[in-house]
């Protein structure tokens, strides 16, 4: 994998498929600053996740408006 | 300059009474051994002979630095009375500028700062709409500058060479800059000295300067010369003045030199300013005179106040050979004393041990009253302001304030880059400081990914700071942006040689005006890496880190002859490169994968 290229394919082969992957978990990369588009999950259970959505999206802005400046 | 005041106040206010709490209580206990309360008078230096109608002359026995710090390209002795009941100043200014560079000079040039509120037509208030941070200068508020009279010494009247100009945008109605053209050019090393009247008319407290009742705050109060920039500074390949106006998202830039000033303010008035008073202030009738003199920096700032309650302590630390903490608060604030005392001490601490040393022998902390955040906030040599009074038991935005324009004393004050045009270099590198002493010493720790996620428009971090589109985009930039920058590299460094590097950055140019190229190239020579990629990506170009993750595939296969599944997942980069990119990947059976996307950095030959 050479760090400059604009894409990378990376391939595990392990007994179970990769159900969610994230980059940066851990905000090393202090730079990013669009992390919405950091992490994708395979599959979703649709009921649970327009939920999820709804749940989040309330949370963000409770956050929101609590740091607004 | 603080950026903005209050970023996670209802989302934290529990934490910042938890850490106030622990603070007040850990530092009361921590400053009882150092503090010294304060003594009812200063023990001025006293300069026999010198009263207050010798403004405008030259104090002999004033004590000089054996070694000039600095290259003292300017000497201004200036004298100047408040009116208090008009909020007008009238100032004399005896300027001597020694030319610096190699060719003669004919012109010289000014920076009338004040003319920026002069009208709502200037460039000043047609970029920021009257409004800097949150605050907004008064609709009926105006203030300016009026150059009276101009002469050389031989007494030539120089009134009629003058003439404003407007290198940024052709603003006719903009007369924050003005050109004098000389009888006689200066030739290189030589000098000039030009005699001065002016006048402020002081607006409200808005943008750094106004008044607030009967507090003033004179930032910016004199004709204050621009900066003559010889051939090599700053990557320059022609010497010639570095030349702008007064703009909505900019600071400033100025030379380094002496400042002997007088200052006549109402006999009930305590001032503080810039450098140190060289005797005890004189009561004449309604009138109170005081003297300061400050060498090796390159602006001077004064506030005065009846109101101040004054306190003083004197502070050393390995590299702060010994300094008066001077503190002016607000009535409201008196009770807060140590807060800001020990916020002062654990900067210059800080500061010192790991850039350098802090030469000067004052550190004057201005506490505006309520109203008065248009002057709070800000940084000039040796003076800082806060925020204002307005809360009587503020959160931690108390310390941090503090500890931001303190800060500046090192990116600014010291190493005096170029806020037109390079602001990042001291904002950034202030953000970066403060956020480190904050770390360590209040254990209030900067959002780093919530702070990135508000930078909705990454910009190059060198450009002057009125060619952003917005006052939100300059300060995401020149503030966070340039703070995430330096992290990233310290991330990649290592916190030891981040450390290095900035105090090899602050010994090579301290008193002098470095550039961006200046500060890549100390970063170059102390890593030993080659640093273009990064500055080209994120400092002199718009970019931020942005992977995303575009796809996540899984099928059967046989390996070996075991059945395994294959997943490919696609990683897409969208901004600049970033060192090495952790990507973790979550398995069905609850496992993890972590694979690490590496660019690896390029030696120096």
């Amino acid at each position: 994998m050479d760090g400059q290229d604009a894409q990378v394919q990376l391939k595990v082969q392990e007994k179970a498929p990769v159900d969610w992957a994230a980059i940066d978990p851990h905000h090393t990369l202090v730079l990013e600053n669009r992390h919405i588009n950091n992490f994708l999950k395979t599959t979703v259970d649709t009921k649970w996740s327009v939920r999820w959505n709804l749940g989040l999206t309330k949370l963000i802005e409770i956050v929101l408006n609590g740091v607004a400046w | 300059m603080t950026m903005r005041k209050i970023r996670f106040r209802r989302y934290a206010t529990w934490l910042i009474v938890l850490a106030a709490a622990a603070i007040i209580s850990g530092v009361w206990k921590a400053e009882q051994q150092n503090h010294q309360p304060a003594v009812g008078t200063e023990p001025y230096l006293t300069v026999q002979g010198n009263t207050a109608n010798e403004m405008a002359t030259p104090a002999p026995e004033i004590p000089q630095t054996p070694e000039p710090l600095s290259q003292r390209v300017v000497e201004y002795h200036m004298s100047v009375t408040l009116d208090a009941t008009k909020m007008r100043l009238q100032g004399s200014q005896n300027l001597t500028w020694k030319n610096p560079g190699t060719v003669p000079v004919k012109e010289l040039y000014f920076h009338l700062y004040p003319n920026a509120f002069e009208s709502k037509q200037s460039t000043f208030m047609k970029e920021s709409g009257g409004q800097l941070r949150n605050d907004k200068a008064k609709a009926d508020s105006f203030g300016h500058m009026r150059v009276l009279s101009v002469k050389t010494v031989q007494g030539d009247d120089l009134l009629s060479r003058m003439s404003f100009v407007q290198p940024d945008d052709g603003n006719k109605n903009d007369h924050t800059l003005m050109k004098l053209v000389l009888p006689t050019a200066v030739l290189p090393g030589e000098q000039v000295t030009l005699l001065t009247q002016f006048e402020v008319a002081m607006p409200a407290a808005f943008a750094r300067m106004g008044y607030v009742g009967d507090y003033v705050m004179a930032g910016q109060w004199y004709p204050k010369l621009a900066v003559y920039e010889p051939k090599g500074v700053r990557g320059r390949t022609e010497e010639g003045w570095n030349l702008h106006q007064y703009h909505g998202n900019s600071e400033f830039y100025a030379d380094f030199g002496i400042f002997d000033v007088v200052i006549k303010v109402p006999a009930g008035d305590i001032v503080a300013a810039t450098g140190f008073p060289t005797q005890q202030p004189v009561v004449s009738g309604d009138v109170k005179t005081y003297h300061f003199y400050a060498d090796d920096v390159h602006d001077f700032a004064w506030a005065a106040s009846p109101h101040f309650v004054y306190h003083e302590e004197p502070f050393s630390a390995p590299n702060v050979p010994g300094v008066k903490i001077k503190l002016y608060l607000d009535p409201k604030q008196q009770d807060l004393k140590d807060r800001y005392l020990a916020a002062a001490k654990k900067s210059l601490t800080r500061y010192s041990q790991w850039y350098g040393e802090y030469p000067y022998s004052t550190l004057s902390i201005v506490v505006p009253p309520p109203g008065g955040n248009g002057t709070g906030g800000m940084e000039y040599p040796t003076l800082i302001t806060a925020w204002d009074a307005t809360e009587a038991n503020p959160g931690l935005d108390l310390e941090r304030v503090v500890v931001h324009e303190i800060g500046h004393q090192y990116w600014y004050g010291m190493v005096a880059s170029n806020e037109f045009e390079e602001a990042w270099l001291d904002e950034g590198f202030t953000s970066y400081s403060e956020d480190r002493v904050m770390a360590e010493e209040y254990g209030n720790a900067s959002n780093l990914p919530i702070e990135a996620s508000y930078i909705t428009d990454p910009a190059a971090l060198r450009q002057n700071a009125w060619d952003y589109n917005t006052r939100g985009e300059y300060a995401d930039n020149v503030y966070t942006k340039a703070k995430l920058a330096l992290t990233a590299i310290e991330r990649q460094v290592g916190a030891q040689t981040m450390n290095k590097v900035l105090r090899t950055y602050f010994q090579r140019w301290k008193f002098r005006h470095p550039s961006t190229e200046d500060f890549q190239k100390v970063l170059q020579d102390v890593t030993k890496a080659d640093w273009a990629t990064f500055f080209d990506q994120y400092v002199y170009g718009g970019l931020m880190v942005d992977y995303s993750i575009e796809s996540i595939h899984s099928q059967p296969v046989t390996v070996d002859g075991k059945p395994l599944v294959e997943s490919t997942i696609v990683v897409q980069k969208h901004g600049g490169t970033a060192g090495t990119v952790p990507i973790e990947m979550h398995l069905s059976d609850g496992s993890t994968v972590v694979r690490m996307w590496t660019v690896r950095m390029r030696r120096c030959s």
